[in-house]
């Protein structure tokens, strides 16, 4: 579990230190504050490979799909976005101390040092010497240097990574792969751990009587069966909701002792429900020991998260993002402090 | 429904028993130009669609919920509590400062007094009427619209006499004579409450009243310090 975080020099963050995090993390502020670049920090942070910053892009609705041409200037504005100050030798760094894995860290920079291989087909002219951009692990001592290179084909070529720290993002507007989410329910299944998500879903969606995986069209698919509905109905076309609480039910179980990243976690989700739904979320993440830092923008989520919270307070804070002439900061609110300010309705979005 | 949440502008915080006591700080340090200090009460946690102040079992739950706000909201540096005196000051004064160390506040060493230890946020307690005195905030509205109403006051000292109400506690019976009072100078509404009655409109005094100094030095000696 994450105890304790640093971030410097990436996307609005010059520099930030955190400490005293517990198991479950609510961020709110204003937009364009750093909620979703915290989340997606920590995230690559999980990563083995540069890859993880293209998925990042990809969940923030840009295209994976990459022309880096070799003029210096071209290929440094890919990569721009990461940087707080682009300039900075140092590049982006993120660390993090982990109560069950030790200490992991990630810089982000450019090094003239390396070899640069690019699929490229154009001949643009150069503007100076290409520094490739590298992403550098560090696992509790243990350095792992990663270059972006591509193969031929242009796919990112990584060596013998280490092994990658169990963390799942979940976009404000990105749906889990319904494959994805049909393997691990049919993982679930096998290991006759089923009936726990069932029991959850329950609770919150109470006409959902069963979840199948089926093969249509080729495709792995969840199907559910819902009560007084003759036939199976695919997960996906239950209701938007429903997808999104079972494949948060699935990833807490299949990324076992590791950590959930939900941006906007009350999208999808009926105001009614957020009570059911949080405590779902909750007691699946204490049960797998997963730590989750979820961001959102509501009012009503934060009320049902100060009913959840009764009598955990200390496994709970809330984290306020705040940008101050484009510096954005970060302060943490214990669980307590929080349930108190919330319960007198204190705005601390 | 639509709901909306207080919003924290100020890094002072005077938390009072009830809405009539946060209708008459609310305008006096409007009135009187005093600023950084936010006024508000203290509500059930539990009941949160419950917007009635607690009287003074809800000054735990604000203070609980001012003493540790995170950046960017303001970050409190003074707690300020007006509670009434009732028929006991000194217990009133006491019940303030438990509350203020149940939060692991630091308490003042008397009503009035301010409390302001490095590093930790400032707090006082302040007894209404005044310091020592039994009574509440009607006993205090009472002496602003002293002289103002020769003839009522008249017949209502003559009512209470008949009522036999002398002999009531100080501040139930400055209750009742606000009451009356409120009654028999506003006949379009006898029932109006004390806080729609401190309204601008209808306040049969002004703001600047000397019975009211002595709070306004206060409060404004609090913030400063």
């Amino acid at each position: 579990m994450i105890e304790s975080l640093q971030i410097a020099n990436f996307r609005g963050y010059k520099s930030i230190d955190l400490s005293g995090i517990p198991q479950f993390n609510f961020l709110v502020g204003p937009s364009g504050s750093g909620k979703t670049a915290l989340l997606e920090a920590l995230w690559m942070l999980g990563g083995v490979s540069p890859e993880i910053y293209f998925r990042a892009r990809m969940m923030r609705g840009v295209s994976a799909a990459a022309q880096l041409v070799q003029d210096r200037r071209s290929y440094e504005s890919f990569f721009r976005d990461i940087f707080y100050d682009p300039d900075d030798p140092n590049g982006a760094f993120f660390s993090i101390m982990d109560s069950i894995t030790g200490s992991r860290s990630l810089r982000i920079s450019y090094d003239s040092g390396e070899q640069l291989e690019l699929n490229v087909t154009r001949n643009d002219i150069s503007t100076g010497a290409l520094r490739p951009i590298v992403f550098e692990w560090n696992l509790d001592g243990k350095a792992y240097r990663c270059p972006l290179n591509f193969t031929q084909a242009g796919q990112i070529l990584v060596q013998a990574p280490p092994a990658s720290y169990p963390a799942i993002l979940i976009s404000s507007s990105h749906v889990i792969d319904a494959a994805e989410n049909a393997s691990r329910l049919s993982t679930l299944s096998v290991r006759r751990r089923k009936s726990k998500i069932l029991e959850a879903i329950h609770k919150v969606y109470p006409n959902i009587e069963d979840l199948s995986v089926e093969v249509v069209g080729g495709q792995q698919i969840i199907y559910a069966t819902l009560r007084h509905v003759q036939e199976q109905v695919s997960l996906p076309n239950v209701s938007s909701g429903t997808n999104k609480f079972v494949s948060i039910l699935l990833a807490a179980q299949y990324y076992e002792s590791g950590v959930m990243f939900i941006d906007e976690l009350e999208n999808g989700f009926y105001f009614l429900d957020y009570v059911a739904v949080l405590n779902g979320i909750v007691e699946f993440c204490l049960n797998n020991k997963v730590q989750l830092f979820a961001s959102t923008h509501s009012r009503e989520l934060l009320d049902a998260l100060n009913q959840v919270m009764i009598g955990r307070e200390d496994k709970f804070s809330l984290l306020r993002t705040n940008c101050d002439d484009g510096i954005c900061g970060i302060s943490l609110m214990d669980g307590e402090s929080s349930k108190a300010a919330l319960s007198q309705d204190i705005e601390l979005r | 429904m639509v709901s909306f949440s207080e919003q924290i502008t100020e890094s002072h915080h005077l938390i009072c028993e009830g809405p009539d006591d946060i209708g008459l700080f609310s305008r006096l340090i409007r009135d009187r130009n005093i600023m950084g200090i936010q006024v508000a009460c203290g509500r059930d946690p539990n009941r949160k669609d419950d917007k009635r102040c607690l009287g003074t079992s809800g000054f735990i739950h604000r203070i609980n919920a001012l003493k540790n706000l995170p950046a960017p909201l303001p970050q409190t540096r003074g707690l300020l509590i007006a509670t009434d005196g009732d028929s006991d000051p000194t217990a009133s004064f006491d019940y303030a400062c438990e509350q203020l160390e149940l939060a692991g506040l630091p308490i003042p060493t008397g009503a009035y007094q301010i409390c302001n230890e490095q590093d930790k946020i400032k707090t006082a307690v302040m007894i209404i009427p005044g310091a020592g005195r039994q009574g509440g905030l009607e006993s205090l509205l009472l002496e602003c619209c002293a002289g103002l109403f020769a003839d009522q006051t008249a017949c209502i000292e003559a009512f209470c006499g008949c009522l036999g109400a002398e002999n009531l506690p100080e501040k139930v019976l400055h209750k009742l004579k606000l009451r009356a009072l409120i009654a028999a100078t506003y006949s379009s509404d006898p029932s109006l409450g004390i806080n729609a009655w401190l309204s601008s409109d209808t306040r049969p005094f002004l703001l600047t009243h000397p019975a009211l100094d002595a709070l306004v030095a206060f409060i404004s000696s609090f913030i400063a310090a």
